[in-house]
């Protein structure tokens, strides 16, 4: 074997007297590089969708909460509906927690991508407002 | 055999550094936009924890404030975990809530509104409390503040009709914003405020006199909570033929500073229907002040004011009524505070007060507001709204 061939560092053609790559090394290359382009293309589409996901997950949670702070303000539940302009809402109420305030059940579903989603939580106020 | 040395080495070590550098910022950029990404992806998860912790602390608070709002007019909040389903909602349990000496009479700058245009802050109660938001919890305080509107510089206050419930035995009326107790509940003779924990009318010391049966006498100074003591008041003479009670406000008291009288009209006198309510003399004494009540028991439909008083002096009347407000040589505006409740008032001929009107009812006539020179004059001894405050114990 000619130790020449052992040498890390290749020297570009061009200069006489030195080797070049050879096909198949830079078949490998060209093979590891699209490889690594293709992953960041899909981590980059899959994070953007995700992304997006969580966008609407973030705007869905908001409004829940800003029903919650209207439902406390005094607001009837078919108010909040028609302040917040939004038909995935919908309001039940719950037993009393304890004498002088009032609970309802408000059950959230929004669009997530092509899924669907529903978030529950209790909002609490004083009766006496 | 060795290769010769290139002419070109330097340059190539040179390149190569130089490509391992862009290499390595590249994956560096590559490193952090992916570490963005996955930020971004377990953002909304912790915005959803967040979010839930903000509603449940806000759920805390309003059953808190439900809870204070039905129980803080009663003499003791005796709770500790009002509701354990909900994480252990403590109350700090307080005794006597209105009528510890730190929440009546005692003026705190602590606790002053700054925003008040008056010089007096009414009186206030604070309670403690431990609300949890499903993972923490959270020291908070609750002041429970009540003052005279009048006194606190709003010399004419007009509530919206409201429908009223009785709670605690007090009449306690709903606004959309504003919650306060007027005078036509009921009354414990036992509690020198006239109200069972209310602190309407600090006195040292009171007795249903026994001339009238309905007047009592005491004396401005911190409340008591043992027996009542006091003499009866003077200075009431009855008319049976027409109808009509006399106050004179220059003998009424039995002659003692800071005397405090409270009067309830009464509904008849003898085989007479009481209709007019005639108050006069000339009462110098601005340390003294007198508390006259009428409520839908009575058919009073007159009041005549005459003299030169300067006696502090509260009225209220309740109930469905059309009521005129008169004068008689009124002389000099007397320092009045007047609270209606569901009672129309006329007044004529003009009248000028110093002091203020709250009413929830039609008003009528020609009346001129005046501000009194004391602006703590009738805070004392003024009807008031009761209202909430809370905030994050820091």
């Amino acid at each position: 074997m000619n130790p020449r061939n052992m040498n890390f560092i290749k020297t570009p053609a061009g200069h006489a007297g030195r080797e070049a790559y050879s096909l198949i090394e830079v078949l490998v290359a060209g093979a590891i590089l699209a490889i690594g382009i293709a992953a960041a293309a899909l981590l980059a589409n899959s994070m953007l969708v995700q992304q997006e996901a969580n966008a609407q997950v973030s705007s869905a949670l908001n409004l829940q909460e800003q029903a919650g702070k209207l439902f406390r303000m005094g607001l009837s539940t078919g108010e909040i509906t028609n302040v917040l302009q939004t038909g995935g809402l919908s309001f039940s109420t719950n037993p009393a927690p304890l004498a002088g305030v009032e609970s309802v059940n408000c059950v959230l579903v929004f669009a997530v991508g092509s899924d669907s989603r529903t978030n529950t939580n209790v909002f609490v106020r004083e009766t006496n407002r | 055999m060795k290769a010769p040395p290139s002419r070109f080495r330097s340059r190539e070590g040179a390149l190569m550094v130089l490509a391992l550098l862009v290499v390595l910022a590249g994956a560096v950029v590559l490193a952090g936009w992916a570490q963005l990404l996955a930020t971004r992806a377990v953002f909304a998860e912790s915005a959803s924890s967040g979010q839930n912790r903000r509603i449940a602390l806000e759920n805390s608070r309003s059953i808190a404030r439900g809870y204070l709002l039905a129980n803080m007019i009663s003499n003791a909040i005796p709770a500790t975990n009002i509701i354990t389903s909900w994480g252990n909602i403590t109350i700090s349990p307080s005794t006597a809530l209105w009528t510890s000496s730190g929440a009546v009479g005692t003026n705190d700058s602590a606790y002053k509104n700054p925003f008040s245009p008056m010089e007096r802050w009414g009186y206030y109660s604070v309670v403690s409390a431990i609300l949890p938001d499903g993972s923490e919890a959270h020291a908070w305080t609750f002041l429970i503040r009540t003052r005279s509107p009048i006194a606190a510089g709003y010399p004419l206050v007009l509530h919206k009709g409201c429908s009223r419930a009785g709670l605690g035995g007090l009449t306690y009326s709903n606004q959309p914003h504003i919650d306060y107790i007027d005078y036509t509940g009921g009354r414990s003779e036992t509690n020198v405020s006239g109200f069972s924990g209310i602190p309407q009318i600090p006195m040292t010391s009171v007795t249903n006199s026994y001339s009238p049966t309905n007047a009592y006498l005491g004396y401005f100074g911190a409340p008591v909570s043992g027996a009542p003591a006091g003499g009866p008041i003077f200075g009431v003479t009855t008319n049976s033929a027409n109808g009509t009670i006399t106050l004179d406000l220059a003998t009424l008291d039995d002659g003692s500073t800071n005397s405090l009288v409270r009067y309830e009209v009464p509904a008849a006198a003898g085989n007479a229907t009481i209709a007019t309510l005639v108050i006069q003399g000339t009462a110098t004494a601005t340390d003294k002040a007198v508390h006259i009540v009428a409520t839908n028991n009575t058919a009073l439909t007159r009041v005549v004011l005459g003299g030169a008083n300067q006696r502090r002096l509260y009225f209220n009347r309740s109930g469905p009524a059309t009521m005129v407000l008169s004068t008689s040589d009124y002389s000099s505006p007397w320092p009045i505070g007047i609270t209606l409740s569901g009672t129309e008032l006329s007044v004529t001929p003009p009248l000028t007060i110093s002091g203020g009107i709250r009413t929830d009812s039609p008003l009528g006539g020609t009346v001129t507001l005046t501000p009194n020179s004391d602006p703590g004059a009738l805070d004392a001894i003024g009807d008031r709204i009761m209202w909430i405050e809370d905030f994050r114990t820091p």
